[in-house]
């Protein structure tokens, strides 16, 4: 480091203060003469100085006085000081010393001497600038790492919030669309159900229509015979029961979807149940060249709803007929002691293994609905109303080789709530 | 092949006289009903309950148009349309649907009616065309 120092020489005496600047001329030094101790305080005030070289008689502020001052100074007192001395008496050594000096010089003043001295305070100076400099660039290097931590710090977690952030709102996302896709899902369920609803309650409409159609053109021609007038009512006959029972379907599916199944459990005979049944739907069995048989014990009595058992007993065997039609119908009821057992046996197209399951769920189909039409809620009945009563309901089929439904009920069911 | 419902009215004439329309509908009272209102309008009629059985009557004769249902069980309305389309022989036939789905999700390749029918504009329809076929 060679930045110049100042050093700063108080003698009253002209002669003095350039035989001094001349012993430290040329050493890296800039010197600075002061010719009072007055004259040197206003220099302190001015510059930044390393060294001070006081003579210690002066008149006006002597070199204690002076030194006194400067020590006083906050801004000084550091900046060491060598007094100069003609007198070498102790008493006079001792109270420099307690002015603050840091070094004695006699007079007359060896040259070597005095820029020894000076050299080792310079060097002093600039080590202790130098030291403070690093110091310095320690605490503003430890200031700025400080400060870069505390940033990463803080980029971190605001990076952290803003994650968390983005990922609540993926969450949410998905959650949304979890439940549009189940609204689109229930949506396009209701659709087709609509549709299927709509070609089912208008087809025994159509069956009417024409008969009386076709009654009332043959009437306007007196072409109508009394036996064709009869086979015309029987077969509206027909149609209207048909369409109530889809009603019927309609509204039991609308009752048991809204929980609202009470049963009103009596005493019921199964087999008595399930010929009443087979007699009431003998239009359809006709219609779809389905004998019929029904066998077992009788009576089968436990304690059940009649009304909901025969409207079960009712899906299974309008099933039996869709899906074998021009094929026998058989219906078995059993019973032991504890249960009672009703089985539809078609010898239809069967229900492939994978379908077996899925048949029993609400609009489910196993065969394409532009072929056969139903509401898609038969089964599902069945199975709500066989479960309400505290039984199971079974498929046993092989592709090709019709289905067998199994229903098994408890004779004395225990109270047991509609499943949800 | 499946029991056709006309079978009386058929019978009395040879099997590969020609007819005018052929009903197929897997209902048997809408089938039946048809047939009637079509023979008293002064057609001759051959029935089938479904797609596959219509095939066979088609098989014997060349009718002006085939009337059939979408929804049926085996071969269905719309695969018998396009049967009878893979039929050079049955190019002239005019293909009429007759549906209880107000919105079917595969639109019909051809005219439809819905269910419950309007008689006159059927019957109507249907004459037109055999008429133009006969002339």
């Amino acid at each position: 480091m060679s930045e110049p120092v100042d050093i700063l020489i108080v003698d009253d005496e002209p002669r003095n203060l350039v035989a001094l600047e001349a012993i430290l001329d040329g050493r890296g030094f800039r010197v600075l003469k002061a010719r009072s101790g007055e004259d040197a305080l206003r220099c302190l005030l001015a510059q930044q100085i390393a060294l001070i070289i006081l003579d210690v008689q002066m008149p006006g502020l002597d070199g204690f006085a002076t030194a006194e001052l400067i020590r006083g100074t906050e801004r000084t007192r550091h900046i060491p000081i060598i007094f100069l001395t003609a007198n070498a008496d102790l008493e006079r050594v001792t109270r420099g010393y307690a002015h603050g000096a840091v070094d004695y010089l006699f007079k007359p003043v060896v040259a070597e001497v005095l820029r020894a001295k000076v050299s080792v305070f310079v060097e002093l100076h600039r080590k202790t600038a130098q030291l403070l400099a690093f110091e310095r660039r320690e605490t503003e290097r430890r200031l700025a790492d400080e400060r870069t931590q505390w940033e990463a710090e803080a980029l971190r977690a605001r990076l952290e919030r803003e994650q968390a952030a983005a990922e609540s709102l993926a969450a949410a996302n998905q959650r949304l669309e979890v439940a549009l896709e189940e609204t689109r899902r229930a949506l396009s369920v209701r659709d087709e159900f609509l549709r299927i609803a709509s070609h089912e309650l208008r087809t025994p409409l159509t069956s009417m229509q024409l008969v009386l159609d076709n009654a009332i053109r043959r009437a306007g021609t007196d072409n109508l015979s009394a036996e064709q007038v009869g086979k015309a009512l029987r077969t509206i006959d027909g149609q209207v029961f048909r369409l109530g029972t889809l009603i019927e379907e309609l509204l039991s599916a609308v009752t048991l979807e809204s929980g609202e199944l009470q049963l009103h459990p009596g005493e019921v005979d199964l087999a008595m149940a399930a010929r009443a049944t087979v007699d009431d739907m003998e239009h359809m069995f006709a219609a779809a060249r389905c004998p019929v048989s029904v066998s077992g014990p009788t009576p089968i009595v436990g304690r059940w709803d009649g009304f909901w058992i025969r409207q079960a007993i009712g899906n299974l065997l309008a099933n039996a007929t869709k899906f074998g039609a021009g094929n026998p119908i058989q219906v078995v009821v059993d019973a032991d002691p504890t249960s009672a057992t009703l089985a539809v046996r078609d010898q239809g197209i069967g229900i492939a293994p994978a379908d077996q399951a899925r048949i029993f769920a609400p609009f489910e189909r196993a065969v394409s609905a532009d072929h056969y039409g139903g509401f898609g809620l038969g089964l599902h009945i069945v199975r709500k109303v066989v479960s309400a009563h505290g039984g199971t309901v079974e498929v046993a089929s092989t592709p090709g080789a019709g289905a067998t439904f199994t229903v098994r009920l408890p004779r004395q069911p225990e109270a047991s709530p509609l499943p949800p | 092949m499946q029991t056709l419902t006309s079978t009386a009215r058929a019978a009395s004439r040879p099997r590969e006289a020609e007819c005018d329309v052929v009903i197929v509908e897997d209902d048997p009272i809408i089938r039946e009903q048809l047939a009637e209102a079509l023979t008293d309008a002064g057609m001759s009629v051959e029935t089938a309950p479904d797609g596959q059985a219509a095939l066979e009557v088609l098989e014997q004769t060349s009718p002006a148009v085939v009337i059939t249902d979408l929804i049926m069980p085996g071969m269905n309305g719309w695969q018998l349309a396009e049967e009878v389309r893979a039929r050079p022989r049955l190019d002239a036939v005019l293909v009429l649907f007759v549906t209880a789905v107000g919105n079917a999700h595969r639109v019909p390749p051809g005219p439809v009616f819905l269910k419950p029918l309007d008689l006159e504009s059927l019957i109507r329809a249907v004459q037109n065309h055999v008429g133009h076929a006969e002339a």
